[in-house]
């Protein structure tokens, strides 16, 4: 990542920040916030559950990458930040 | 389990003062006594700010909330902390240059500097002591309701929460903050040990993982799908949690310190991450914990269901340690909100507080005092307390940001704009006025405008 141009970080950073976005609309959204479905069932857990922690791992995992890129898009155009 | 609840505790109590003095040692001037040294690597960096984010809102809070309103709690906490940790990276990022390499004097001054103007630093610190004290309080509430379940007949709730308050104060003036970010890493541990203890107990009482759900679905089926079987967990109440919850590390000063004294960005980025997967493993073992309750205890009030889960049903060492990790769980939240409200007050009064640390320590006491008092008339809804914290300060949330954002003083429009939101959510909460207008919860409108306001406000500045 160190060698990847400032354009590519940042065309990354992006795409990371929409799809962040889109995953918490979709978690805040009717197809998530269904009153009374509960199938289908995965891992025995109802619907709504075992969506929103999927939602939580995915958030966090974008969380992981996103902090790489954006430390990395900040060391290239931003050099008086406190890193 | 006397014998095993003395042992344990005399072994805590031991460690937490022997931290405290060790800490003192290194303490030589009121930075160092308020901020720690101010480099703090990844490990302890996320144990603190874990310890200091969960609490017993999460130990007590949670399993009683899941168990009223069902797994539409996992969005409300978990989802809205995933967020949140996500929010730090950028939020984060800004407050630590915006910081620089001075030492940090809270956020009040801080945002004194950015607006230059005093009132703001005011307004921030009036919203954060009026939010502050119901959150401090229920940790001392949450805790001594559990002790009376845990001694019934040996000393009132009051004689409890004054001990709670006594220990907690002792310690953290001993050793300063670099004392509460060592006991913060043993309590962090000690409540992900015991959190999982008795959900796996609760587990094989019930007939495993998938009887829980089954159970579950036979008896009660709302508790499967929002909004819950109350209709408390609808879109607007989980989209308005979010942005409170996402607004923490912004608004409350207890996290917005532990982000500065961060040893560099690198280590805040994999704290943030670590804190993500924390919240997770600790939050699914209080859904089965109120599943679990909801099956075997519909019908019990609060600190009957906590005393029967956590304390009756467990082996008396489990018991113990029970005990002893709900009390390190209240102190490690607690002693950090004291604390970050001592440093406001000291970057408040600027320089005479540099080196004098009497107004800091009566400062503390003072505020202590309050949650102490708030404690003994609140209510037993630790969520819901919690919840009004999170929503009372996010309501700084847009002014803090713009202030940290924008390069050069961003004028009074959004400090007025803050305080008067600031009235109308308190007038709202003292019911005065209803906290829904037009069909929209009265915090979410506020965010909205506010967050509206911010935005006009650094273009027209720009």
């Amino acid at each position: 990542m160190k060698n990847w141009s400032e354009k590519t970080l940042k065309r990354i950073w992006k795409g990371i920040l929409v799809a962040v976005l889109l995953l918490i609309v979709f978690t805040f959204s009717p197809w998530v916030l269904v009153k009374g479905k509960i199938d289908p069932i995965l891992f025995s857990m109802p619907y709504h559950l075992w969506v929103s922690i999927l939602s939580t791992i995915l958030l966090v995992v974008f969380t992981g990458i996103g902090g790489m890129v954006f430390y990395h898009l900040k060391l290239k155009t931003d050099p008086n930040a406190n890193l | 389990m006397t014998q095993y609840l003395l042992l344990i505790g005399v072994l805590y109590v031991g460690v937490l003062f022997f931290l405290s003095l060790r800490s003192r040692k290194e303490i030589k001037t009121s930075s160092d006594f308020m901020l720690g040294g101010a480099k703090i690597g990844l490990i302890l960096g996320f144990m603190t700010f874990a310890a200091t984010l969960f609490s017993t809102f999460t130990l007590m809070g949670m399993p009683d909330f899941s168990r009223n309103n069902g797994v539409g709690a996992w969005i409300f906490l978990a989802f809205s902390d995933a967020v949140m940790v996500f929010f730090i990276l950028w939020f984060g990022f800004y407050l630590r240059k915006r910081v620089g390499s001075e030492s940090f004097g809270g956020m009040s001054r801080l945002l004194q500097n950015c607006y230059q103007n005093k009132g703001v630093g005011y307004l921030y610190f009036i919203a954060v002591f009026l939010f502050l004290v119901p959150y401090v309080a229920i940790q001392i509430r949450g805790v001594a309701i559990f002790l009376i379940e845990a001694f019934p007949d040996f000393i009132p709730v009051w004689a409890w929460s004054v001990f709670i308050v006594v220990v907690m104060l002792l310690y953290s003036e001993l050793g300063g903050l670099k004392a509460i970010i060592y006991a913060d890493f043993m309590q962090g541990t000690l409540l992900l040990i015991v959190v999982w203890l008795v959900a796996m107990n609760c587990l094989d009482n019930v007939g495993g993982w998938s009887a829980l759900f089954e159970q579950t679905a036979n008896t009660q089926p709302d508790l499967l799908s929002p909004p819950g079987p109350k209709g408390l967990l609808s879109p607007q109440f989980l989209i308005a949690s979010c942005i409170a919850i996402a607004m923490i590390p912004v608004t409350q000063p207890q996290l917005s310190t532990r982000l500065v004294i961060m040893k560099d960005y690198a280590a805040l980025r994999r704290m943030a991450v670590a804190v993500g997967f924390f919240a997770i493993l600790i939050i699914i073992p209080t859904v089965i914990i109120g599943l679990y309750g909801a099956l075997q205890y519909a019908d019990a009030s609060t600190s009957s269901f906590l005393g029967s889960v956590l304390l009756r049903e467990q082996h008396p060492a489990i018991a113990a340690v029970t005990i002893i990790g709900l009390l390190a769980a209240a102190m490690s939240t607690s002693d950090s909100q004291l604390f970050a409200m001592g440093n406001e007050f000291r970057g408040l009064i600027g320089s005479k507080g540099e080196n004098n640390l009497t107004p800091i320590r009566i400062a503390i006491f003072v505020f202590a005092a309050a949650a102490l008092l708030f404690s003994l008339v609140s209510s037993n809804e630790l969520v819901l307390l919690a919840r009004l914290s999170f929503s009372g300060t996010g309501i700084m949330g847009p002014m803090i940001i713009l202030g940290i954002l924008a390069k050069k003083p961003q004028g009074s429009f959004m400090i007025g704009l803050s305080a008067v939101a600031l009235v109308i959510f308190i007038v709202s909460q003292l019911g005065w006025i209803p906290q829904q207008i037009f069909n929209m919860r009265l915090d979410l409108l506020l965010m909205i405008l506010l967050s509206l306001g911010a935005l006009i406000n650094y273009y027209v500045k720009k």
